[in-house]
């Protein structure tokens, strides 16, 4: 027995490293181009998931043009192109926040692009005005709630988690992160500074823990019966809908709320993309937005992250069929995201949510 | 030094020169951070961060150091103790396996405790199923807390503690202790009067390294949700995009750092530490009666399970139960080797220089001796701040060989004090006498260093590039802010895995960057099994 | 008055080697009785089974009528009362040198203890180095706190192990005597663990020559060296030369010198004396002080003398000798 566990350890390690070279994986999306490539493409991406890796290598396979890209936080890459100013190598820039997208175009980081495809095939709501960015897939920040201890009249609006129902019974993940820093965004816009500080406080004031984990964490929270409400993207609800048996068994014990579906709509938010204002490959980044705008960029855009495509007609991932059928989403300038981004995090540290 | 010596050291000798070039290469990403932060103003979200935050930020750091310092003191100290003075089955074997733990970086525990003991961790579930109750019905400890840090950074850096205590234990003059005994000290005072004011200098050196690694953790505070000022600096550089504020966190931490250091100074005061012995006896170990003996076993099973083979075993069944579903790092592994073998060798550079002129007297040699240790104590984040901006300034772009160099750069100024050591050390065997023999035959300073000092010194050397290389390895905020283009290491990769909710995709990443850690930790633990007391000054 | 320290056939194995072999010591109370012996004799392993710093394997160990020692069973050191004096001084090196003293005081209370402290530091010649601490006093100074430090408590005995040989030779002498003086004082059993035969000599009451882990002889300082009991104690006490009966010079001994004896003398034991028919050559004269060594050639054996400086003879004169008997001692040679 004991020699199996460093010997098993041991086969994983090197079956992890050594590795077919076909996966290549991070950096060279395909390991051997189909044809001598005709370009190259410096992708910046604020978005890590292996299906985006499998995204590039299809690009790459069907136009020929070289993909390199870097991941990294959208801090970070904001921060990178700034430094590396006019000589910056970066193409397209890609973000899983409108308000991110807002704040690379902010900085000068993004060049707006004309594309009739994008115009035509993304809904306006959905994009910068000024053509800088362009969203490409939706994801809805919504309640989840523990349906033995909660109505769902009792979630049906983000207000209510800062009922003194609720002492004790909210889990949330840190204001750090960007999807509660983009939810903060536009309560601000929809209520007002000092009542979004308010529900803040409120929300704060309900803690059952202070906020940790990420949104996978408090669905989980909630089926453990640590508390009954959190928010969370509802992708990562899907997701775990076809995750480990034990992801299975604690979301089936969890439902989902679309709130505010009376007044103004759930709370949406984009993965979208622009061009670098100093792109060395402008053409190739069109190209490669409008790429993903196609059914099948759609579809491998999407179909890991269980993300809701932006493209009419395109194919709905597998899972998600699990979400109400019908559902009104917030129509809101996904720019004031970026704009109040600042403010909201103030808000949020005022109120003492970490 | 009176007016004399100082003028008379104040010449610029041979070996100057090399040394100020590497302690300020050293010292810019420093010295610009915290000029940065003076200058600047801070900028708006300064003014925010001050009033809301950075009593948060400053009370998270001063806790986590304060129950990190107790825990670590409960744990290494006794533990020391006990394998220096006690004979018990498993002595010798525990001895070394207690240093084990330095392998593994903070947030590598991190990841794994935080899993181990979360709300689905194998115990919790383990309480529910067992009992039908849910998470409100029982309590159990929070990882993700500030306890849980400094606990976590416990597991993670006691040894430095464990390692000085020991080596001051085994050194103690042996006689003192029979002294005590014959002037009717019970052991227990032995202990707490005797042997631990004694080592009580060395276990303050230890205890200020670990406080430092502990100022600098970032990706442990980070991932556990705990605001400390490491964290706010990154995040103020992050969420801000507030160089100019994040700075201005730096100043505070530093101005903690430093007070670290001075408190570890003071506590040498007047009173010495080590007694000259013209004779060495080993220390005879008691030999424990069966249950106590069976006590010692459990206490040191429990605390090497607990720091190293309980968290380890978390993250290599994480990698089992993936079934090879963990997406590859391959390329991550190249880049790490990579970008911190370019660290090291930089930082290979600087070390040997500093560690030829640590023989070296006078005011310049001293002065770039000081700006060299002045980057160890300082996060990577803020060195990465300091190169970002300094790069700059310059107007170069921080991709491709610039990422790298800036990177190495920042690996260099934290890392040569550490590399340096073992150098040090390595010349320290060697008399002093060598060095004037060769002076007083007409040999510069230069050539002193490079024709008598640097052979010895390359005995260290292989310790030392060790110990750089996986020092850089492990880091990562700063790799994180400066990796060029397309260059993920292995740091970088767990840490997006455990902070993307894909655990058992950053355990394999955590596993590997343990299993190099692993390497100097060995070699140091077998210079200490074959080095004896009395061997060293 | 204080109680004797009684060794009764003490043996102390590591593994099957016995270091310490059915040694049977009596220190006397007031008297300082020096353990003579080369290194590896067992004379620090002695010291610690008095000391209860090692379990005794046979035999006991007493202090008047207390048991200290038997077989299985030891009264701890820190329950002995027996104070202990290193070569390596051994001061705890973050006290000061008062509180180095005070140690061992903590049952009388601080103040007395403080009192106490001041005392033996001042009665040692140590008072204003009371606040040093141990790295910032000399070596003479560090061992005069080490002995105050022993005998504050008012130990029921005391046991110095290589006390002096960590002191430059100038301070020995002078620390020495300030130390053995207020040892005697104490009044108390003591016991001076040492290699070197003149600081036995010099220092002790009584002297215990150890060899081998073997008690060879106890007695009076002056018994042992005067009447030594077996050739290696005279050896052990100083040079002396060594002649047996067959290489004889003719009319030397001036007594009868049985055969397969031998025959030895200690140097000053070696007489100038022109008067005497035996001669011998002078092949090396050399100066060691007040008094002159000399390498003698007697009819093929080589003879070392010690005479005054004035008188002495230069290389290559010849001289008459003769040998005192009270220095001259005959043994039946251990090999024949």
């Amino acid at each position: 027995m004991k020699w199996y566990v460093p010997l098993a350890a041991a086969c994983v390690f090197l079956s992890a490293c050594g590795g077919p070279s076909g996966t290549s994986e991070e950096s060279e999306a395909a390991a051997t181009p189909p044809a001598e490539p005709t370009g190259l493409l410096n992708v910046y991406s604020a978005r890590h998931y292996d299906s985006d890796k499998e995204l590039y290598k299809r690009f790459e396979a069907e136009t020929g043009i070289r993909v390199r890209f870097r991941e990294s936080g959208a801090a970070e890459l904001l921060e990178a192109m700034k430094a590396e100013g006019d000589k910056s190598p970066a193409d397209v820039i890609i973000s899983s926040d409108a308000g991110t997208l807002y704040r690379f175009k902010a900085a000068g980081l993004m060049q707006p692009i004309e594309s009739d495809i994008l115009l035509d095939r993304i809904p306006e709501h959905f994009r910068d005005p000024d053509h800088n960015w362009y969203g490409l897939a939706k994801r809805l920040r919504v309640i989840v709630y523990d349906p033995a201890r909660v109505e769902p009249d009792q979630v049906d609006e983000y207000a209510d988690l800062a009922s003194a129902n609720f002492e004790g019974e909210i889990c949330m993940r840190s204001s750090t992160n960007i999807y509660n820093l983009s939810l903060m965004g536009e309560l601000i816009d929809r209520l007002g500074k000092d009542t979004a500080e308010a529900w803040a406080r409120s929300v704060v004031a309900n803690f059952a823990r202070l906020p940790q984990g990420g949104d996978t964490g408090q669905i989980e929270a909630i089926a453990a019966g640590q508390c009954s409400a959190a928010l969370v993207n509802h992708y990562y609800w899907v997701r775990m809908t076809q995750g480990s048996d034990a992801q299975r068994k604690s979301v089936e014990k969890t439902m989902l709320s679309f709130p505010q579906q009376d007044s103004w709509g759930a709370h949406v938010n984009v993965t979208g993309a622009g061009v670098a204002a100093h792109a060395p490959h402008k053409e190739a980044a069109i190209q490669f937005i409008e790429w993903l705008a196609t059914e099948e960029g759609q579809f491998l855009l999407t179909t890991e992250t269980k993300e809701i495509p932006l493209v009419a007609g395109a194919e709905m991932p597998e899972g998600l069929d699990r979400l109400p059928p019908d559902f009104k989403e917030s129509v809101f300038s996904l720019n004031k995201l970026g704009e109040n981004q600042a403010e909201a995090q103030a808000i949020y540290d005022r109120a003492g949510w970490n | 030094m009176n007016t004399y010596t100082a003028i008379r050291s104040f010449r610029f000798r041979s070996i100057d020169g090399p040394a100020l070039l590497a302690g300020l290469i050293i010292a810019v990403p420093v010295v610009v951070t915290l000029l940065a932060g003076i200058l600047n103003g801070g900028g708006e979200a300064w003014s925010h961060i001050r009033d809301t935050l950075l009593t948060g930020y400053t009370t998270g750091t001063l806790g986590t150091l304060a129950l990190t310092a107790l825990m670590t003191l409960a744990v290494a100290v006794p533990a020391a103790w006990l394998v220096t003075m006690y004979q018990f089955p498993g002595r010798g074997l525990f001895e070394w396996l207690l240093i084990l733990p330095l392998a593994a970086p903070g947030y590598v525990l991190a990841y794994a405790y935080a899993d181990l003991m979360g709300l689905m961790g194998p115990f919790q579930v383990a309480i529910r199923e067992a009992t039908g109750w849910t998470a409100r019905d029982y309590w159990f400890p929070d990882m993700r807390s500030l306890p849980g840090l400094a606990f976590v950074l416990t597991c993670a850096l006691y040894p430095y503690v464990y390692l000085t205590a020991r080596a001051a234990f085994v050194s103690q003059s042996v006689c003192a202790l029979e002294a005590a005994r014959s002037l009717g000290a019970s052991s227990a005072r032995r202990f707490w009067q005797v042997a631990l004011p004694a080592a009580r200098p060395a276990i303050a050196a230890g205890l200020a390294l670990t406080l430092m690694e502990a100022a600098a953790d970032y990706g442990a505070a980070e991932y556990l949700g705990v605001p400390t000022l490491t964290f706010g600096i990154v995040r103020a550089w992050q969420s801000f995009g507030e160089p100019a504020a994040a700075a201005r966190l730096a100043l505070v931490l530093v101005v903690i750092v430093i007070a670290l250091i001075l408190t570890e100074r003071h506590t040498r005061g007047r009173a010495g530490s080590q007694q000259s012995s013209t004779r060495w006896r080993n220390v005879s170990r008691t030999r424990l009666p069966r249950w106590a003996g069976l006590g010692a076993v459990a206490a040191c099973a429990l605390l090497f399970l607990a720091t190293f083979v309980l968290p380890m075993s978390r993250l290599i069944w994480l990698v089992m139960e993936s079934q090879g579903q963990i997406a590859p790092i391959g390329r991550a592994l190249v880049n790490t080797l990579i970008l911190a073998g370019s660290g090291a060798a930089l930082a290979f550079v600087l070390a040997m220089v500093i560690a030829l002129t640590a023989r070296q007297s006078g005011l310049i040699a001293g002065f770039a001796r000081l700006m060299a240790s002045t980057g160890y104590a300082i996060p990577g984040a803020v060195l990465a701040l300091g190169a970002l901006l300094v790069m700059g300034y310059l107007g170069i772009t921080l991709t491709g060989a610039g990422a790298i160099i800036a990177l190495a750069w920042v690996y260099a100024s934290r890392f040569t004090t550490s590399g340096a050591e073992p150098m040090v050390a390595a010349l320290g065997r060697a008399p002093a006498s060598m060095g004037y023999a060769a002076e007083s035959l007409g040999a510069s300073p230069l050539r002193r260093a490079v024709s008598v000092d640097l052979p010895v010194a390359l005995s260290g050397a292989m310790a030392g590039a060790l110990i750089l290389f996986v020092e850089s390895l492990k880091e990562l905020p700063a790799t994180l802010m400066l990796r060029p283009f397309n260059w993920d290491t292995l740091s970088v990769r767990a840490n997006a895995y455990a902070t993307d909710e894909r655990l058992a995709a950053a355990a394999l990443p955590s596993l590997l960057i343990t299993l190099a850690g692993l390497l100097p930790v060995i070699l140091l633990s077998w210079r200490l099994s074959h080095s004896r007391p009395g061997d060293t000054q | 008055m204080s109680a004797h320290l009684i060794a009764t056939n003490v043996t102390r194995r590591y593994g099957p080697t016995a270091v310490v072999e059915g040694v049977s010591l009596d220190l006397e109370p007031g008297d300082i009785t020096a353990l003579l012996g080369g290194s590896g004799a067992g004379k620090s392993t002695l010291l610690r089974l008095f000391a209860g710093l090692e379990p005794l394997d046979e035999g006991e160990i007493r202090l008047g009528d207390q048991l200290l020692s038997r077989p299985g069973k030891t009264v701890p050191a820190e329950k002995r009362r027996i104070g202990l004096i290193f070569q390596d001084f051994a001061l705890f090196p973050h006290l000061t040198a008062a509180q180095n003293v005070a140690f061992g005081l903590k049952s009388r209370g601080k103040e007395t203890a403080r009192t106490i402290a001041a005392e033996w530091l001042e009665r040692l010649g140590l008072t204003g180095r009371a606040d040093a601490f141990p790295h910032e006093l000399s070596g003479g100074e560090q061992q005069r706190v080490a002995i105050a430090r022993a005998l504050a408590p008012e130990p029921a005995a005391i046991l110095m192990d290589e006390p002096f040989s960590g002191l430059d030779p100038a301070l020995r002498g002078s620390v020495r005597d300030t130390a053995l003086a207020a040892i005697r004082e104490a009044g108390i059993p003591a016991l001076l663990v040492t290699h070197d035969p003149t600081e036995a000599l010099e220092s002790a009451d009584c002297i215990a020559i150890l060899q081998g882990g073997c008690l060879l002889q106890q007695g009076k300082a002056a018994d042992v060296y005067m009447k030594p009991e077996s050739a290696a104690i005279a050896a052990a006490l100083g040079p002396v030369s060594r002649i047996r009966a067959a290489d004889l010079p003719a009319g030397l001994a001036g007594q009868a010198v049985p055969a397969g004896a031998e025959l030895i003398v200690r140097p000053e034991g070696v007489v100038q004396d022109e008067g005497s028919p035996v001669r011998a050559k002078v092949t090396a004269s050399q100066l060691t002080g007040p008094l002159c060594r000399l390498l003698l050639d007697c009819q093929g054996q080589a003879l070392t003398a010690l005479v005054p400086r004035i008188t002495a003879p230069k290389t290559g004169a010849e001289i008459g000798i003769r040998l005192d008997p009270a220095l001259t001692f005959i043994f039946q040679s251990a090999d024949s």
